[in-house]
């Protein structure tokens, strides 16, 4: 493997490599040397949390970072082109972490340098890279990847990560709940490709309704914005709201997921139940990236 | 011909897919990777999107070839990325009113075109009396029938409320789209006797929002009364495009309109003259936002170019119109696409997948197998600074001289051949395009 660019290019065994290298990092029972390598972090568009995460896992895999944000004050502004720009940084670097807000720009980047490119999202494209975290969240928590039963729940028809995790899961039999108003369901394409590969999903319309048959609750914001009427947005709103009170008849295995930042879809006083999840899986965040330094750096060994 | 390493802009995805793309007789074979061929053209680190239909031009030809010919307004064209122009038939002696007309045109431009084109038939005030006749017999071999509500040509006039719906009600049996100039006559022609200055600012006030609004209103209402399918073409306004949006009825609007403002035109002056002319600033960023949403349908240049001396007049004098097809793709795709306003997508949609759908373009409009091979490839590592003395077009002067723009065409190919090529030029024998019929 070269690059990281879209869920959709990887093999079911290439996510597992992914998974495996991130649970022996975890572990200790795998150390990748990283000391001489230096990772460029271009990011065109603000992500505070992806960058720190990336960043985490190459210090402490002993390796270095340099950090490109936005355009200002870079050669960009003087009219340098993406493509020179990128040459440039793949002269220093051993390996690009970038993040844009154009659609194909990490594919593009790719084909530029010689160097490995990880896409870190670009626009509202891919973002594989949280896909493999949440994978690995899922594994750690339910030992397996096959045969789940997944709730997502929130704006299904914006959200990239959802997308992202949806065709991931797709090669592991899954069974999903789409949870969501009217107006953001799952989009018809990524329905049509479910039923064409014969995967199980039904929508519904509020968080609680079928709780006691999941594995896993995947929460996202749902923004105001996409509500023509404010109204309408206080209304829908309670309805995807998790509170501790619905989680009584939930599977021992049960947990909540979310990518972060969280406004108030899931309620505070979920957080001190085992079910909540999703801290730990921000901190997987780090191994998962540590994860794919070593897979596309030659670390595993 | 294998186009090898392309990022190509396939239908459907956010994103561009590394692949080869097989051509055999002009048409897409395949796609996958690790395709071979004998003849073997290496994109690499090149995007390719789907040659640009351009649904809006005037080529002037037979009859105004002072401002522009079939030869050279679809050079200008390959230049652009476009591989497929429909154009209008009002700018063209005789215009195309008549099966005759349209025969006797058909048979100046074949042997002039180097890219695929269709052509709009037009119902004209001189022509309303037949319009039954002609409708019946054009309906086979033109996109859509262009209509006026205003205009400035002697030799195609506008037509009024009654007589639009008429030629709306026939043109529904024939499933063929009308397409219109909506500006108010009423309110334009008192405004030009009013007595405004001879100067930028007079001009507008001749033709501001309120007359594109009111003409678009009358029209939808026409369109809606009458079940049918009416197409507003350049589209100028935020309160007009607003109309649009909750009609029945589709628009386009160009990239002039998307870029520039009446302070651009005071600072321009006729090198800006178009009309509809640009309006107030506030405008733009709202036709951006319909045109992202979907719902302005697509962009289309209103090409319509004339030699230095016809624009260098004072401004109500000057030629309105300027040439398009060369500047579109690009300028779409750093102000659009660079920019965030328009996802990948939709990019496709607006330059190209909408406008082969609305004009039953057959076999045109994406990449993919089956289709055409119409291709545009674009090398997004070089830079270009727009200059209309190198343009193909007769038409040198553009309100978009010296916008530097990321990325440049590097390749068109039409049918599958290499129309043009931005290292050597024109490839194409005047000819090898061919006339598209509705399908």
């Amino acid at each position: 493997m070269n690059n990281l660019i879209s869920m959709r290019d990887l093999t079911k065994e290439e996510i597992m490599l992914f998974m495996e290298t991130a649970a022996k990092i975890e572990k200790g029972e795998l150390n990748p040397n990283m000391e001489r390598k230096l990772a460029a972090l271009m990011f065109y568009e603000p992500s505070t949390r992806t960058h720190f995460s990336f960043a985490t896992a190459m210090k402490k895999l002993g390796g270095q970072t340099i950090t490109m944000r936005g355009t200002q004050n870079s050669s960009v502004q003087k009219g340098e082109s993406f493509a020179d720009t990128l040459q440039t940084l793949a002269q220093y670097a051993d390996i690009i972490v970038l993040r844009t807000g154009i659609e194909g720009s990490a594919r593009y980047a790719a084909e530029v340098v010689d160097i490995p490119v990880v896409n870190a999202g670009d626009g509202a494209n891919q973002h594989p890279t949280q896909a493999l975290l949440d994978l690995y969240s899922i594994i750690k928590t339910q030992g397996t990847l096959e045969n789940l039963n997944i709730g997502v729940a929130g704006d299904l028809r914006f959200g990239r990560t959802v997308h992202s995790l949806v065709y991931s899961l797709s090669e592991f039999n899954p069974k999903f709940k789409f949870i969501s108003p009217s107006f953001l369901q799952m989009p018809s394409y990524i329905k049509d490709d479910l039923v064409s590969q014969n995967i199980e999903f039904e929508e519904l319309q509020e968080i609680d309704q079928k709780i006691e048959e999941l594995d896993v609750l995947y929460v996202t914001r749902v923004q105001r914005e996409r509500f023509a009427d404010p109204e309408e947005y206080e209304k829908a709103k309670s309805s995807y709201i998790l509170r501790r009170s619905m989680l009584a008849g939930v599977k021992d295995n049960f947990r909540v997921m979310h990518p972060l930042p969280r406004v108030d879809e899931i309620s505070t006083d979920v957080d001190d139940t085992p079910y909540a999840y999703y801290f730990q899986q921000a901190k997987n965040g780090v191994y998962t990236r540590q994860a794919i330094y070593a897979v596309l750096l030659g670390g595993l060994k | 011909m294998l186009i090898k390493n392309a990022l190509a802009a396939l239908p459907g995805g956010h994103d561009f897919i590394r692949c080869d793309i097989l051509i055999k007789d002009g048409k897409i074979a395949q796609i996958g990777s690790d395709l071979s061929d004998s003849e073997i053209l290496d994109v690499k680190g090149k995007q390719v999107f789907p040659g640009v239909i351009d649904p809006h031009v005037h080529l002037n030809d037979p009859g105004f070839t002072q401002r522009e010919d079939f030869y050279t307004g679809t050079c200008a064209a390959a230049a652009g990325g476009v591989t497929t122009i429909i154009d209008m038939p009002c700018t063209s002696l005789p215009p195309v009113t008549t099966l005759q007309n349209l025969q006797a045109k058909l048979r100046e431009i074949e042997p002039k075109a180097i890219v695929d084109f269709a052509l709009y038939g037009g119902i004209s005030g001189q022509s309303f009396a037949h319009c039954e006749k002609n409708i019946a017999e054009l309906s086979e071999f033109v996109s859509g029938f262009k209509t006026y509500l205003i205009s400035g040509m002697d030799t195609f006039h506008s037509l009024d409320h009654f007589q639009l719906e008429k030629v709306l009600k026939i043109s529904k049996k024939y499933n063929r789209p009308v397409l219109v100039h909506a500006e108010d006559i009423s309110y334009i022609q008192s405004a030009q006797q009013a007595g405004f200055a001879n100067s930028v600012a007079g001009y507008y006030k001749t033709r501001p929002e309120i007359a594109e609004l009111l003409a678009v209103n009358s029209a939808v209402a026409l369109a809606e009364n009458t079940g049918a399918d009416l197409h507003v073409v350049h589209v100028s306004s935020a309160a007009a495009a607003q109309v649009v949006a909750n009609s029945t009825v589709s628009g386009e609007t160009a990239p002039h309109y998307l870029h520039f403002d009446l302070e651009d035109f005071q600072k321009i002056g006729t090198p800006l003259k178009v009309t509809p002319p640009v309006k107030q600033p506030g405008n733009k960023e709202k036709l951006w936002q319909f045109l992202a949403e979907g719902k302005l349908d697509f962009v289309a240049t209103d090409h319509a170019p004339a030699p230095a001396a016809m624009k260098n007049a004072s401004i109500m004098q000057a030629y309105s119109g300027i040439p398009g097809l060369e500047t579109s793709f690009t300028y779409l795709y750093n102000a659009g696409f660079m920019q965030k306003k328009l996802g990948l997508q939709r990019l496709l949609q607006v330059t190209s997948s909408q406008a082969a759908k609305k004009y039953y373009l057959k076999d045109k409009g994406a990449i993919k197998v089956g289709n055409d091979a119409d291709l545009l490839i674009y090398d997004q590592n070089k830079n270009w600074v727009v200059d209309g003395a190198k343009f193909y077009s007769k038409g040198k002067l553009t309100p978009f001289q010296n916008m530097k723009f990321q990325g440049k065409i590097d390749k068109t190919l039409v049918r599958g051949k290499i129309v043009y090529d931005e290292q050597v030029g024109i490839l194409a024998q005047p000819g090898s395009g061919r006339f598209l019929k509705p399908c």
